[in-house]
């Protein structure tokens, strides 16, 4: 198939039953510490391909701060439906406090074709974090998938200026989708770059990380702040960031 | 006034979410990224910025040259900064739009900006990244849009809400040809509630989901999850879940996922039949 060119690869995945014609499992961080984590999924291509919708199949599995899998359950969603998946409630003892989940999808009928011009599927979904009596909240989509190629040589600097006047506390979390260790950096830099301050890890395979950086030593001299990355997990495996308030509350977005 | 013809480059869009006691920070960046893999570009000298502001498809601020953003750099537009109309109803929503353009007044690049919303009253903010889009040429032809949005929680305390934004060149403020059409859907794919919507061109509004359900919706502590479809328009859309603790008033706000991100195949039949409400409701009645 690699022989191939990528029109021909095309036309002919274009004709596959819709069982062999799904892509990578998409990953997202998951927390279990006090904070819950949901998911929101939909069976996306019933309402791209409404006349010939058909039932899904999703697969959700999690795996700890370590890598390891601790549980996975499966979730149908019919066409045109939507359904949360609260972590805590489908897992429970088997939820780690943090770690990363991995969400597949596959059709009901392996061999379907009905919504096979759709292409290639991506199972993509959104996630809910909030505090337990959700004071605060956070919503963000995934940015990358299991299996995922590492980038362990890149230098990354988020686009994302935090205002340290306001912010207290930034908590970065990065997953690690791949098959082997990746060796990482994450800083906290300034606006003219200068690197404030750094922490180096190793994530294993599968495995999550949490870094974080107290904003008040910095607040001074530097109005606004940013993270960046040296080595990604993933080439778009870009860190969720929890931005910590003064008055304990939290937002989190993607970097 | 009428719109200035926009320059070929890109368009960055948000609502000013002034209804919901909020102000709006755009912080306009210079670092360019290969589409794709997401790795860094070498960034243009400076880029050109140009900011519009928009009620209701009328044209209320505009400075062509607002600011350029270094390479590597940082343009901010703030709200209130900016001499907008004051005299405004509660729900009035302003668009902003950003032209951003090199010196050649040409390329368009993948860049992502950065929006920064502070609550007044509590001072809490919510931060987002998303891309800008490409400026449509003068005489390109609007396409309709078919927007997912699972990602909807409501209770007594939590409500959504649905931000949409969208920009086209037009001469004076002109509803488009098409509504959009919305449902909230529940778990089993029933419709909770719909309505439709037909926007001016260059719009801002924010629809309040839980006032929506609450027709059919009794609220509990406990958030009810739903799915917000919207099929239809003619226009160039962005659309943000704003999703608000009402007690707390602490915020968290993501932009949608365009269909792209769900599959590769041809986006012509995905448009064509996404958007088409009867398709829809026929098959779901089998």
């Amino acid at each position: 198939m690699r022989l191939l060119s990528p029109a021909v690869r095309s036309a002919i995945k274009a004709r596959l039953p819709r069982g062999l014609n799904v892509g990578n499992p998409i990953v997202q961080l998951l927390l279990n510490d006090g904070r819950s984590t949901r998911l929101g999924l939909v069976n996306f291509p019933s309402f791209l391909a409404p006349a010939q919708g058909v039932d899904y199949r999703y697969t959700v599995s999690v795996f700890d701060e370590d890598g390891r899998e601790t549980g996975s359950t499966v979730v149908d969603v019919p066409r045109y439906g939507a359904t949360e998946v609260e972590l805590a409630e489908v897992f429970a003892e088997r939820l780690p406090a943090m770690g990363m989940l991995a969400v597949s999808i596959r059709p009901a009928r392996f061999l379907s074709l009905r919504d096979r011009h759709l292409g290639r599927i991506r199972p993509h979904f959104f996630t809910l974090f909030s505090s337990p009596g959700m004071e605060s909240v956070g919503l963000v989509h995934p940015q990358t998938h299991l299996n995922a190629p590492a980038a362990p040589e890149r230098r990354w600097l988020s686009n994302l200026l935090i205002d340290a006047s306001a912010v207290e506390r930034v908590e970065l979390f990065q997953v690690n989708p791949g098959r082997v260790p990746v060796d990482t950096e994450a800083f906290l830099h300034g606006a003219q770059g200068t690197v404030l301050a750094r922490s180096s890890a190793r994530i294993p395979a599968r495995g999550t990380r949490r870094v974080v950086f107290e904003l008040k030593p910095f607040a001074a001299e530097h109005p606004s702040v940013s993270v960046g990355l040296h080595g990604l997990a993933a080439a778009n495996g870009k860190p969720i960031l929890f931005l910590h308030f003064r008055d304990g509350s939290f937002t989190c977005c993607h970097a | 006034m009428t719109a200035p013809a926009s320059p070929a480059g890109g368009w960055f869009q948000a609502a000013t979410c002034r209804s919901l006691g909020l102000s709006l920070q755009i912080r306009l960046r210079n670092t360019p990224r290969v589409l794709g893999s997401g790795a860094r570009q070498i960034a243009a000298p400076r880029l050109l910025v140009g900011l519009r502001a928009y009620l209701r498809g009328e044209l209320v601020y505009e400075q062509p040259e607002f600011g350029q953003i270094p390479a590597t750099g940082t343009l901010i537009a703030d709200q209130g900064q900016l001499a907008l109309p004051a005299d405004l109803e509660p729900d009035d929503e302003l668009l902003l739009v950003a032209d951003v353009r090199d010196e050649n007044g040409e390329s368009f690049a993948s860049q992502e900006h950065q929006l920064l919303y502070t609550h007044g009253a509590s001072g809490g903010q919510a931060y987002l990244l998303y891309d800008q889009q490409p400026a449509r040429p003068s005489g390109a032809k609007p396409a309709p849009i078919v927007v997912l949005m699972p990602k909807i929680w409501l209770s007594d305390e939590i409500g959504t809400y649905v931000v949409v934004c969208n920009t086209w060149e037009v001469a004076a403020p002109t509803r488009q040809p098409e509504p959009v059409r919305f449902s909230l859907l529940d778990e089993h794919g029933e419709e909770a509630c719909s309505w439709e919507y037909t926007f001016f061109y260059n719009e801002a509004k924010i629809f309040d989901l839980r006032q929506y359900a609450e027709r059919v919706v009794t609220w509990t502590s406990r958030p009810r999850f739903f799915n917000l479809v919207g099929r239809g328009g003619a226009s160039s859309f962005v659309l943000f879940a704003m999703m608000r603790n009402l007690r707390s008033n602490h915020f968290a706000i993501e932009h949608s996922l365009p269909p792209i991100y769900y599959m590769d195949g041809a986006i012509g039949p995905v448009r064509a039949q996404g958007c088409d409400v009867r398709l829809f409701e026929r098959n779901r009645a089998r």
